[in-house]
C-alpha cells in the first residue's frame, strides 16, 4: 500500500515544473515535500488524484496507475485520497456541515443518518463541532484549514494529502495543524504526503522530508539528515540564505 | 507585425473554440451522471428563471408600451388604428420579446454563471469536487445549461405576455382605443407558429447564455482578474452570439 511517483514530467508552455520527479510514500509514514515556491510541489500533489495530468511519468496509488484509470475507477482512488487544499477550498455556498457531507453523498448506499453521523464525528476530531452550521466566511483562516481538514477525512481515507497546510497561519495554529497532521496518522492511521515551504513544521511532522528542486528530489532523508545535509542548494533552501546556492552556481 | 498578430488571433481563436468543443462534448457525456446533476437542476431554475422574470417584465412592460405609441405615431391618418395591435403583437411575439430579454438575462445570468464558476476555479473549489468524486461538469454545468434551455421560454413567454398587456393598457388609456379595437388588430396576423418560433429561438438562447457563461468561469485563470475578464467576455460573446442565432432563426424557420 503506497503512493509512488515515477519519473514524473510537467511543463506548463515553456515553463518546465517537474523534470524527472520520483518519490515513494510507504504506508503509515508521513512524507513531506519541500522546497521553493514554483517548484511544482502544488503539481505533484495534483497529479496522485488525477487533477493534473502529468507529460511523462507514472502515478500508482496502490498499484494502480492513475491516468490509465477509466473515470469511475478514478473516483473509486479519489475516495481512498482526502486531500486538504491550500486555502481550504471550502464550497462558500454551503456550511461546515454541507461541506463535510459532500464527499459522503457520492457514496452509494449510504442513508443521511449515516452522513449525519459522519459529518459530527469528523467534526468532532478537528474540534470544529460548533461551527456545523457556520459558512465558511464565518470562519477564521485555522479554522477554515480544519473544516478542509474535516471534509477529507470524513470519507475515512487511505491517505491525506496536504497542500501547504500551515500556510499564512499564525504560529500557534500552525502549532496546532501540525499536531491534528499527527494525530490524522495515528488515530486514522492515515499515510500523509504534505508539501509545504514551513521548515519547522516538516522537522516537527515529518518521517522523511523530500527536497524537491529544480523539477527533481535533490535530497531525501529522516528530518535529522535533512537538518545536516551539506548540500549547498538544500541548506541555502533550509537557512534563507540564497548567497550559498549562488556560490554553488 | 499585422501578420503576426492575425497569426496570434487566429490561434487565440482556434484555441477557443477546440476548449469550447472540448467542454460541450464533456457536458454532453456529463448529461449521463444521472446520479450528480439532477439535485441541482430546480434550484437553478429558480436562479436562472425565476429571479428573472422581473427584469424581463420590466424590460417587456415599457416596450410593449413605447411599441403602441410609436405604432400610433406612425399610423395615425394612413393606417387603421387597430393595426396597432397588430404591430405590438407581432413585434414582441416575433422579435423584442425573445431578443431583448435574450440580451438581459446574457447580462444577468451570463455574468452570474461566469462570476461563479469562475471564482470557484480560482479558489480551487472545482478542484475540490473533483477531489471528493463529482463529476464538475456534471454536477455545475449540465444544471445551469439544462435551466436555461427550460426557463428562458418560460420568462419570454410572461416577457411577451407583459409587453402586450403594456401596449394593450397604453393604447387604452393614451391612444383612444378600445380593447375589441386591439384586440382585432392582434388577432390579424396573428399565426400559432409565431409563438413557437419565439419559444424556439428563446431555447437557443438560454442554452448559450448558460454555456458560454459556464465556459468562461470554468476555463478562467488568473485570480480577480481573470474572473473579471471572463465575465466581461460572456457577456459580450452571448449578446452577439443571440443577435446571430436571432438572424440565423430568421433566415431558417420564418422563408
Amino acid at each position: 500500500m503506497s503512493i509512488e511517483l515515477l519519473d514524473l514530467h510537467k511543463a506548463y508552455g515553456a515553463l518546465r515544473v517537474l523534470e524527472g520527479f520520483s518519490l515513494e510514500v510507504r504506508e503509515g509514514e508521513v512524507v513531506t515535500v519541500i522546497g521553493p515556491s514554483g517548484s511544482g510541489k502544488s503539481t505533484t500533489l495534483k497529479s496522485i488524484i488525477g487533477l493534473v495530468t502529468p507529460d511523462e511519468g507514472v502515478v500508482r496509488v496502490d498499484g494502480e496507475s492513475v491516468h490509465e484509470l477509466a473515470t469511475d475507477r478514478l473516483y473509486e482512488v479519489r475516495r481512498k485520497v482526502g486531500y486538504l487544499f491550500q486555502f481550504a477550498a471550502l464550497f462558500d455556498s454551503m456550511t461546515i456541515g454541507e461541506n463535510v457531507a459532500m464527499g459522503l453523498r457520492r457514496i452509494p448506499g449510504i442513508t443521511r443518518d449515516e452522513i449525519r453521523d459522519r459529518v459530527h464525528d469528523a467534526l468532532a476530531r478537528v474540534d470544529l463541532e460548533a461551527s456545523e452550521r457556520k459558512y465558511p466566511a464565518q470562519l477564521s483562516g485555522g479554522m477554515r484549514k480544519r473544516a478542509g481538514l474535516a471534509r477529507a477525512i470524513a470519507l475515512n481515507p487511505r491517505y491525506l494529502l496536504y497542500d501547504e497546510p500551515t500556510t499564512g497561519l499564525d504560529p500557534l495554529t500552525v502549532t496546532m495543524v501540525d499536531r491534528l497532521i499527527l494525530r490524522m496518522r495515528d488515530e486514522l492511521e492515515v499515510t500523509s504526503l504534505v508539501i509545504t515551504h514551513d521548515i519547522s513544521s516538516a522537522y516537527r511532522i515529518s518521517d522523511r522530508i523530500a527536497m524537491l528542486y529544480e523539477g527533481r528530489v535533490r535530497a531525501e532523508g529522516t528530518p535529522e539528515e535533512i537538518r545536516e545535509a551539506e548540500d549547498p542548494v538544500v541548506r541555502a533552501f533550509l537557512e534563507g540564505r540564497p548567497e550559498l546556492m549562488e556560490a554553488e552556481a | 507585425m499585422p501578420i503576426r498578430w492575425l497569426g496570434r488571433s487566429a490561434f487565440r481563436l482556434v484555441s477557443t473554440v477546440g476548449r469550447a468543443g472540448y467542454l460541450a462534448a464533456g457536458a454532453a457525456r456529463a448529461l449521463r451522471r444521472t446520479d450528480i446533476w439532477p439535485p441541482n437542476v430546480v434550484p437553478q431554475m429558480v436562479a436562472v428563471g425565476v429571479a428573472s422574470i422581473p427584469i424581463a417584465l420590466f424590460i417587456s412592460a415599457f416596450t410593449g408600451i413605447v411599441l403602441a405609441l410609436q405604432a400610433s405615431y406612425t399610423f395615425t391618418g394612413t393606417v387603421p388604428l387597430y393595426f396597432v395591435g397588430a404591430l405590438v403583437g407581432k413585434t414582441i411575439i416575433l422579435e423584442l420579446g425573445p431578443v431583448l430579454t435574450g440580451l438581459a438575462l446574457a447580462g444577468r445570468v451570463g455574468a452570474n454563471i461566469a462570476a461563479e464558476l469562475g471564482t470557484m476555479r480560482v479558489t480551487e473549489q472545482i478542484d475540490a469536487l473533483e477531489s471528493l468524486a463529482y463529476d464538475p461538469l456534471a454536477y455545475l454545468v449540465v444544471p445551469r445549461m439544462l435551466a436555461g434551455l427550460v426557463m428562458f421560454p418560460i420568462v419570454v413567454t410572461f416577457a411577451m405576455a407583459m409587453g402586450i398587456a403594456a401596449g394593450w393598457l397604453t393604447s387604452l388609456a393614451l391612444l383612444d382605443m378600445s380593447s375589441p379595437q386591439f384586440i382585432r388588430g392582434l388577432q390579424l396576423f396573428f399565426e400559432p407558429f409565431d409563438v413557437r418560433f419565439a419559444l424556439i429561438k428563446s431555447a437557443s438562447f438560454g442554452l448559450v447564455v448558460t454555456g458560454i457563461g459556464a465556459f468562461y468561469g470554468y476555463t478562467c485563470t488568473g485570480g480577480a482578474a481573470g474572473v473579471g475578464r471572463g465575465t466581461t467576455r460572456a457577456v459580450v460573446l452571448a449578446s452577439m452570439v443571440i443577435l446571430v442565432l436571432d438572424a440565423f432563426w430568421a433566415a431558417t424557420l420564418l422563408r
